[in-house]
């Protein structure tokens, strides 16, 4: 029952110079730039996320791309349909899932929603009892489906939130930080049914700040800052793309050996752990191998080498900003 | 229609939970008492059509505006009307439906006048129409359903709608001949009262439950119905540039 057909060989998300702006009343009419000049592509079947701090562009492209907002210039299609002139096309293809205690009828009954969705989203009123049922099943809250939602949990409203994403069998849906608030626990439970999407051929567009979420579920991730893209790689690729170039880990360095460690990488690129010792972070392959030489001649052998996190990668690449948005 | 009929369904139901829906309904009995202890002051069974009629069409277009108009007006805050826009169905129409189900709602308050009456002073109604009565309330519903949809829109684009709604609602009533019939207004206010769907309405309504001929019935319901479709029409046309506009400026979740 998937919605609108795509275009031959189209990707299921495609961004070209996407500029967004706002215009603040608070700031005098100044103009706030809340995307400036994106391009993406998103293949069929993808896992793609978008991570990027508070006020970095997610929640606006993903609104374009369900056709709540209009792009102020450039150009974003979903299937091959165009979000501004073939806004019917995107609006069948797709499901929306936003964060949050917002966007259920709390007064009404999970499989209420569920229905009034899905009626919504085309589904025939044959089918529909079906569907939501399948639906209530998959996120486990066929036991809690004549219960009203405004006594669900967060856990529960956000499956809830899921389960009426997919209400319309999208073959592209937007997850718009889809685990903000959730347990460990729950948010385990979002990754398996995030899985299963990806089993049945359906493209997840997820917005995320979860750096650990992006690198379990995401084939590809896209960092984004100041409404700009800074990079789009899987997970690992990612993590190599800043270091090229390995951490090395050592204890027990001789102050010589030490000294000859800074010399090569700088004293910047040495960090104390906290459990002991300290990790040094290269610039360079050739300087890998350099510490490397020089802790293996020094008699160092309490070492080990990595890859950088997600993490680390993201801390890199926008900064040190914290919470400054 | 699937999607119409489910829109209506699911606002019967959330109605049926949420004890603001009924406020207005319950003012109906005490407005009922004072229109007819005005009837019985001075001794004039003939406008008995007059007092229930007033509060009853009072009832269902508050109801119809306020409780109707919340339904954009919840939507917003409870962020839900983003995720409306991203549905294929059109929201103006699934709004329309759901407005539609709070003035059925609404429609209980006439037995609840006719009881009234029949309760406090021992009025026993006698319809002398009864299916016109119906087809005429059904009609007239209808254009205030469409009428209360394009006045709830409004307050996508500002807050300041709703002190809109609440000043536009007593005039309408007034040049709709609620409290007196059209023809009863100063002379300068009728023609002005006949571009007011609800002056044909309630015409149609006093005719068929107080008169013996429903002479004109067909013209008056005729107009109302035109009325109500160019308000239905141009209400969608209202709409979609109003959250075309707001997708543009990006306040269409704003609260």
């Amino acid at each position: 029952m998937s919605g609108a057909s795509s275009l031959p060989d189209m990707p299921a998300v495609e961004v070209s110079s996407l500029r967004r702006t706002f215009v603040s009343k608070r700031s005098g009419d100044a103009e706030l730039v809340a995307l400036d000049g994106v391009d993406l592509s998103v293949e069929e079947g993808e896992i793609h996320g978008l991570l990027g701090p508070n006020g970095a562009g997610k929640t606006t492209l993903v609104k374009i791309l369900a056709t709540i907002l209009i792009p102020t210039s450039g150009r974003a299609a979903v299937l091959g349909h165009d979000v501004v002139t073939e806004t019917e096309a995107v609006r069948r293809a797709i499901g929306l899932v936003f964060g949050g205690d917002r966007g259920l009828y709390t007064r009404l009954t999970a499989r209420r929603n569920l229905e009034y969705w899905a009626a919504l989203y085309d589904v025939p009123p044959h089918m529909t009892t079906r569907t939501v049922d399948g639906l209530l099943e998959r996120v486990g809250l066929a036991s809690r489906a004549d219960d009203r939602v405004e006594g669900f949990s967060r856990g529960m409203k956000q499956r809830l939130h899921l389960a009426r994403g997919l209400v319309g069998d999208p073959r592209v849906i937007f997850l718009d930080e889809p685990t903000v608030g959730l347990d460990p626990m729950a948010s385990r439970e979002f990754r398996g049914l995030v899985a299963d999407l990806k089993a049945k051929g359906t493209t997840v567009f997820l917005t995320t700040h979860d750096l650990a979420e992006a690198e379990d579920v995401c084939d590809r991730v896209t960092l984004i800052d100041r409404g700009r893209i800074l990079a789009t790689e899987s997970p690992a690729t990612l993590g190599r793309f800043v270091s090229d170039y390995e951490w090395v880990e050592a204890r027990e360095i001789p102050y010589e050996v030490m000294r000859r460690i800074v010399g090569v990488v700088g004293p910047g690129a040495v960090s104390e752990l906290p459990a002991g010792g300290v990790r040094i972070q290269p610039e360079s392959r050739e300087a890998v191998r350099s510490v490397l030489a020089a802790l293996v001649e020094g008699g160092v052998t309490s070492l080990r080498t990595g890859y950088p996190s997600l993490q680390e990668v993201y801390l890199r690449m926008i900064g040190d900003r914290g919470m400054e948005v | 229609m699937s999607g119409l009929i489910a829109a209506y369904r699911m606002q019967l139901a959330l109605a049926w939970r949420t004890p603001n829906y009924w406020m207005t309904q319950a003012t109906t009995p005490v407005q009922v008492v004072l229109f007819l202890s005005i009837v019985d002051a001075f001794d004039r069974p003939d406008l008995l059509a007059n007092a229930l009629l007033a509060p009853a069409l009072m009832t269902v277009w508050a109801t119809a505006v306020w409780t109707g108009g919340s339904v954009i007006r919840n939507d917003r805050w409870g962020g839900l009307i983003e995720l409306h826009v991203a549905a294929p169905r059109s929201y103006w129409w699934v709004v329309v439906a759901r407005v539609g189900a709070v003035v059925t709602l609404s429609l209980l308050v006439v037995p609840i006048a006719v009881l009234t009456a029949w309760v406090t002073y021992g009025v026993v109604v006698d319809v002398a129409h009864p299916v016109m009565l119906a087809v005429a309330m059904t009609v007239t519903a209808g254009a205030i359903v469409a009428t209360a949809t394009v006045l709830s829109s409004l307050t996508i684009l500002s807050r300041a709608a709703i002190t809109f709604q609440n000043s536009a609602s007593y005039p309408v009533l007034l040049l709709g001949g609620v409290f007196v019939p059209v023809a009863l207004l100063p002379g300068w206010a009728q023609p002005l009262g006949r571009l007011v769907f609800l002056s044909w309405g309630s015409d149609a309504i006093r005719q068929t439950i107080s008169e013996p001929s429903l002479d004109g019935i067909a013209g008056r319901l005729a107009a109302v119905v035109v009325l109500g479709g160019l308000t239905l029409y141009g209400g969608s046309r209202l709409v979609r540039s109003i959250l075309f506009r707001v997708r543009v400026s990006g306040e269409i979740g704003v609260a």
